[in-house]
């Protein structure tokens, strides 16, 4: 039933009136249970599930709120080319957009946090002291600050490869890494695991 | 007060209509306000907060065709056997499972929004050399991993073994249930001789 808020009318007949009224409270009835648990249920006005469709633009907002919504995100935020949920924190006339389900499901990936934390993994081939540059896209995020790094030796040997990495040290674009044979101080080439937090 | 959809019909007197009027507007006043500012106040319309229901068959609950929805809603996980806070979009389903595994148990498990689901914990291996390792040997509240991206390893010393100190470990593989790694001698190639400890870390869905 369609919804009409302009009624009943001055000249409105109580015939035509009641057809309105009717429709409106049936519409009424109808669209809150999509998402809450129906009137004359007991938690009526709970929620049975929050339902977030996908908005066109993104929402402008006034004042101090968060909110919730669902978006495929365009530039500054990752281009994942999906619906993304995502946090928005208004400020006052300034905002911050969080993308909660963003991530690259990949041997090589990232996720992000509702608190903006920033988690990157990944494996790479090193020799001695080199780089692990992180991967850059339009649909991955950019660290603006990176807080913990964490590494290790990878190899499907099933004997001893006598390798040792060490971290060298972490900016938001590369992981410094010294790959050495472990009983030796000699640069050597391993298989680097690793495990990079930040916002 | 209940609330009457069905109402005004054609042959209602308004004698009766006008209490059904009555009774559906106070009580979409009520309902409205349970978790959403109230009708003629500042913000009404918005969100108090969302209190999700558990008595609620979300496991029936399908996002629509052309996947640009998300819903959130609280699910019975098979689980953890508790109602959990539950993603759904596209075609994937995640418990983001707000229950955390009891302290004696050796590893715990998080799963993000995005589906990402992060496992940690400490092992201990009695000899050195090739050692397969079971994702979940306690069953309680186990999230299988459907695929797991990264593993990372990483020595313990353990007080009470001074012998740990010579430890190295490395992962050898993984798979979505079990990860093997190495453990040897640091400052010698080779097995280690003896038990070790390291801590653990993967990362998956």
């Amino acid at each position: 039933m369609p919804y009409n808020p302009n009624i009943p009318q001055p000249n409105d007949t109580f015939a035509k009136s009641q057809k309105d009224i009717l429709n409106n409270f049936i519409s009424i009835y109808d669209s809150f249970r999509v998402d809450h648990i129906e009137f004359n249920f007991i938690n009526g006005g709970m929620h049975a599930k929050a339902s977030f469709n996908e908005q066109s633009t993104t929402p402008l907002f006034a004042g101090n709120m968060f909110a919730l919504y669902a978006i495929e995100p365009t530039l500054p935020l990752p281009e994942t080319g999906r619906t993304e949920l995502v946090l928005h924190n208004q400020m006052g006339l300034t905002f911050t957009q969080t993308l909660i389900t963003g991530r690259q499901a990949a041997a090589t990936g990232w996720t992000l946090m509702p608190s903006g934390i920033l988690i990157k993994w990944g494996v790479a081939t090193i020799t001695g002291l080199n780089a692990i540059t992180f991967p850059v896209s339009n649909a991955i995020p950019v660290f603006t600050n990176v807080y913990n790094a964490q590494v290790c030796i990878v190899d499907s040997a099933t004997t001893d490869i006598n390798r040792n990495v060490i971290v060298s040290s972490l900016t938001t674009t590369d992981l410094n890494v010294f790959v050495t044979t472990r009983t030796t101080t000699g640069a050597a080439t391993a298989d680097v695991s690793y495990f990079v937090i930040g916002v | 007060m209940p609330f009457t959809p069905t109402t005004p019909l054609a042959n209602q007197g308004r004698n009766q209509s006008q209490q059904q009027f009555l009774d559906n507007f106070m009580e979409i006043d009520t309902f409205v306000g349970v978790n959403h500012k109230t009708f003629g106040n500042a913000g009404q319309g918005f969100h108090k907060f969302l209190q999700f229901v558990d008595n609620v068959n979300f496991s029936n609950v399908v996002p629509n065709a052309n996947n640009t929805e998300i819903i959130l809603g609280n699910q019975l996980s098979q689980i953890t056997g508790n109602f959990e806070l539950t993603i759904k979009r596209n075609n994937e389903t995640y418990e983001i499972v707000t229950s955390l595994q009891p302290n004696n148990l050796v590893f715990q498990q998080i799963r993000l929004f995005s589906g990402i689901l992060i496992r940690f914990g400490i092992a201990t291996i009695t000899n050195g050399g090739v050692n397969t390792l079971i994702f979940g040997t306690e069953q309680q509240h186990y999230v299988p991993f459907t695929t797991v991206y990264q593993l990372l390893v990483t020595p313990r010393y353990q007080t009470n073994i001074p012998a740990s100190i010579n430890t190295a470990i490395r992962v050898i593989d993984f798979t979505a249930t079990q990860f093997r790694v190495y453990s040897s001698d640091r400052i010698s190639v080779g097995a280690h001789n003896g038990s070790s400890s390291f801590s653990w870390l993967a990362i998956g869905i």
